[in-house]
This record gives structure tokens, C-alpha cells and sequence, in this order.
């Protein structure tokens, strides 16, 4: 079968053009967050020359919430295991603002060389918005939920008060009638409705348990 | 209910007093791994999760009892009762620091000394006051706290707790210690961030130690101060570190500054007996 991609000797590839151009940010920070190295994509990102970024500290480009957090969680992760992915952050500076994924591992350029973090940053604006959505519609079927749950409660509450009432007439008459003078057959029929409005009541007292519960 | 259990108590080292640890909001017991090696061979060394965090029981998590600092305040004082240990020494870092020093207002006579790595006893600026944080940016925290669950779970965390020594679940485990049931976190954030803790400073009777950062978002220099000067009994010692965790980012000299203090209140012990009017 034919190689349907060229193959290129490694001395064709310009790695350095790939570091600086691949759509991925890339850079290089001190353990303290000092940023040593960034690349081309990355400066173009932060709409920023390479003077406005080298030795600056990284949390200097995350929103307020993202410093805290950065200090809160990702700082302890990076001094402890040396590692972190898929971080959520906003990048905003006064020329750029956009929600990137960071990771970070760490390495040494030399055995006893500085502890070093080799990071990358996508930019997930479309994953963002889409994640977004779906937030939106999850918060949308709990507050529904929740509408349909106070509703439901409603009904409950009407079925317990406004059916039961004239139940409670219905079984109060045919007490009265029950005591009149009255042939067989209409007995057996008075008794027959007794039995079946106290089945009813005890119907709507069971829906309305449940319909509470 | 096992209270070693709900809060994933581990006792190690070896000494005459004892030590307990209480990390702050966002991770769990870990973080004190430096503190842990320095330690170990002098003293015994509690470690505990906070219910939510870490390895702890989050069946035993529940919204009435942690609704307030107090839940949390009862946590340690129960850890300590159920290991019968007296005299302790406590490290508390961030918010831990509050729930330290009100363990202390409660039952005094459990602790030798409290030791405080950057603390707050209030994270918000009310008038004079500068707490450093304004509401809106612990509501940009809990933003940023929702779209990163860090490994988090609801699937995973049944399995996490207690499963420590099940290797096939070590990845997913270990590199996790950050991370923490979201809605938990964000009533402990809620909780430990919100409660303003400055009148219980003054009414604290055991010995205190600051360790305040130089840079440190949240807990500005001036917040040590305050402490310092409010609290009877307390050293503040600033630090050569930046950011909120110099237990971590300059473990040597967090060390040394507690070593320093501790070597300070023995030699007062000592000095106790023989010439009193020395501590006046």
C-alpha cells in the first residue's frame, strides 16, 4: 500500500518554526511563576512583544479569580507533584482577554540545573461558550424541576382542602340519611355511598402523601 | 462515627508533644510534607483532612453542622479528644488559622501554642480595616473553582476515601490531593472566607505565633500587623516568601521561623520557675 504521507528526514524540519508557530502557546517559567521563554503564538496571543513578557510573573496575566485560584490550588499541585492539566484560566491583560487550558510540567536542563516548568496554553473560546451552554441548560432544568415541584405541591395543597371539603358533606349527609327510616334497597344504597366516598377520601389523602413526599 | 475515619487522622513521629496540622482551603493534609520531614523525629505529628477535603468521609459531610466556622472548630477539637492527647501544639494554615484559634477559645487548656501560616482573621476590606479582597473576587474564585474540578469526581469520590492502598486507583488518587467535591469547597470557602474572626482575637490565652509572606494576595502585610497587635501573646515574624503558602515555597524558612519561636517559649518555660518576674 502506498505511504500516503511524504516522509520528511528529520533535517528538513524546522523545529524552531514549529515551536514559535504551532497554534499553542508556549513557555517556560520559574518555579516562583518568573517566565523565562515564550514563543511566537503565545506573544501574539497577549497581543504583546517578547520585553512585556519575559520576566514577568505568570499570575500577571490571569483576571483576579485566576490569580487566587493560582495561588490557591495550582501553586500547591506545582510544588508538590511537579505537574498540572488542563487548568482553566482567563488569560486578561489591558490588550488581550481569553480562556486558555494550562499545563505544566516540570524538568531541569542539567542534573543540578534550576527546576524549571515546560507550560502550554490552548485557547478553548468555543469550548468555553459550549460549556457554558450547558451550564445554562443544566441551571434551567433545576430551576424547571423546582417550578414543577412547587407546582405539583400546589396541587396537593388544593386537592387535601377544596376536594375533601365537600367529601366531608357528602359523608356528613349520608350519616343524616343513614338514621332516617328508610326501606332495604335505599339502605344498601346509602351504604354503598358511604363506602364509596370514604374510598375516595382516603384516594385523595394517599395522592396527596405521595405528591408531598 | 469514627472521627480518625471522617477526617482521615494520621498519627506519626515520634516525641514528648505533639503537634497538629490543619491545612488550609483548596488542598488537604499533603501540603505539610516539608513541615512533616523537619518534624517527624521531635515531636508526634497529627495529620486530618477537614470533612470535604482531601480523604476524608464526605458521607460524614453535612450543610448544618458545617454551615458555620464552629462545625469545623469541632472537628479538631474531637480529632484531639479522640487521641487523648493534651498540650498540642497547633499549625494551621489560611483559613485554618481562625478555626485554630477559636478551638483555643474554646477549650484553652488543649493547646500549648498556636502557630498561624499565613492567616486572616478577616479577608474582607470594612472600612480602616484592609482585609485585601473585595466579595466580588471570592465570587471570581468560586468561577474559576466550578470549571476546574481538577480531577475531581462525583463518580470517583466514593472511591477515593479510604482506597489509598489500592494500586489500581493510585493515578487517578494520588495526583488529585487538590481536589475536593465542588459544592463542599464552595460552602467551606463560604464559611471560612465570610466569617469575620477580629473580636476573638483579643480574648485568646494561648501563646501565638504569625508567620505572615511578604506578597501574599490574600493576607496583606498589614493583616499581620493587626493580628500582632490585637492578640495578647502573639510574635508575628514576616517572611522572606511570596504568595500565600510558604510552607511550600520556602518550607526552610517557615521551619526556622517556628523553630525559632519554639526554642523562645522553651527557654520562658525553663526561665518560669526561676525567675518569674523575667516573663512579666
Amino acid at each position: 500500500m502506498q505511504n500516503l504521507f511524504p516522509l520528511i528526514s528529520s533535517p528538513d524540519i524546522d523545529f524552531e518554526s514549529i515551536y514559535n508557530y504551532a497554534p499553542v502557546g508556549l513557555f517556560t517559567f520559574r518555579v516562583d511563576g518568573t517566565i523565562v521563554h515564550a514563543n511566537q503564538t503565545l506573544l501574539k496571543w497577549l497581543n504583546a512583544d517578547a520585553h512585556e513578557v519575559m520576566y514577568q510573573n505568570l499570575s500577571m496575566f490571569l483576571d483576579r479569580g485566576g490569580k487566587i485560584y493560582y495561588q490557591l490550588f495550582v501553586q500547591p499541585i506545582l510544588r508538590l507533584e511537579h505537574d498540572v492539566k488542563e487548568i482553566s484560566l482567563q488569560i486578561t491583560t489591558d490588550k488581550c482577554t481569553f480562556p486558555c487550558l494550562f499545563s505544566a510540567t516540570a524538568f531541569r536542563q542539567t542534573e543540578d540545573g534550576e527546576l524549571l516548568f515546560a507550560a502550554t496554553v490552548y485557547q478553548v473560546s468555543h469550548r468555553k461558550m459550549y460549556e457554558e451552554e450547558l451550564l445554562r441548560k443544566k441551571e434551567k432544568a433545576v430551576e424547571e424541576k423546582e417550578i414543577k415541584a412547587a407546582a405539583l405541591q400546589q396541587v396537593a395543597y388544593d386537592q387535601s382542602h377544596l376536594v375533601r371539603a365537600p367529601l366531608a358533606n357528602i359523608l356528613g349527609l349520608t350519616a343524616l340519611l343513614e338514621e332516617m327510616d328508610l326501606t332495604d334497597d335505599v339502605r344498601n344504597m346509602v351504604t354503598l355511598l358511604r363506602t364509596s366516598a370514604n374510598k375516595l377520601d382516603s384516594e385523595v389523602i394517599k395522592i396527596t402523601d405521595k405528591l408531598n413526599t | 462515627m469514627d472521627v480518625l475515619k471522617r477526617n482521615n487522622v494520621r498519627v506519626i513521629g515520634e516525641g514528648n508533644q505533639t503537634i497538629i496540622f490543619a491545612h488550609g482551603f483548596g488542598c488537604d493534609q499533603n501540603v505539610w510534607r516539608h513541615l512533616i520531614q523537619a518534624y517527624q523525629n521531635r515531636y508526634q505529628l497529627v495529620l486530618f483532612d477537614f470533612v470535604g477535603a482531601g480523604q476524608s468521609d464526605l458521607s460524614a459531610y453535612n450543610s448544618e453542622r458545617y454551615q458555620s466556622m464552629d462545625g469545623y472548630v469541632a472537628d479538631v477539637l474531637e480529632v484531639i479528644e479522640a487521641l487523648a492527647i493534651k498540650q498540642v501544639i497547633f499549625i494551621g494554615h489560611s483559613v485554618s488559622c481562625m478555626i485554630g484559634a477559636r478551638a483555643a477559645l474554646a477549650q484553652p487548656a488543649y493547646f500549648s501554642d498556636l502557630i498561624f501560616v499565613a492567616p486572616s482573621p478577616c479577608y474582607f476590606n470594612d472600612g480602616d480595616y484592609m482585609g485585601g479582597m473585595e466579595k466580588e473576587d471570592l465570587e471570581a474564585l468560586f468561577n474559576m473553582m466550578d470549571s476546574n474540578y481538577l480531577g475531581w469526581s462525583g463518580a470517583m469520590a466514593p472511591l477515593i476515601m479510604g482506597n489509598t492502598d489500592r494500586p489500581e486507583l493510585g493515578g487517578e488518587l494520588t495526583a488529585n490531593f487538590c481536589a475536593t467535591d465542588p459544592d463542599i469547597a464552595r460552602e467551606f470557602a463560604r464559611v471560612t472566607f465570610y466569617t469575620d474572626c477580629r473580636t476573638d482575637l483579643k480574648s485568646l490565652t494561648v501563646p501565638s505565633l504569625t508567620l505572615q509572606c511578604a506578597e501574599d494576595i490574600l493576607a496583606p502585610i498589614v493583616v499581620g500587623q493587626y493580628i500582632n497587635q490585637h492578640t495578647p501573646g502573639n510574635t508575628l515574624v514576616l517572611l522572606e516568601a511570596t504568595g500565600h503558602c510558604p510552607h511550600l515555597s520556602a518550607p526552610a524558612k517557615t521551619i526556622e521561623a517556628i523553630d525559632g519561636y519554639l526554642t523562645a517559649r522553651k527557654a520562658l518555660m525553663y526561665a518560669k520557675p526561676l525567675s518569674p518576674d523575667l516573663i512579666a
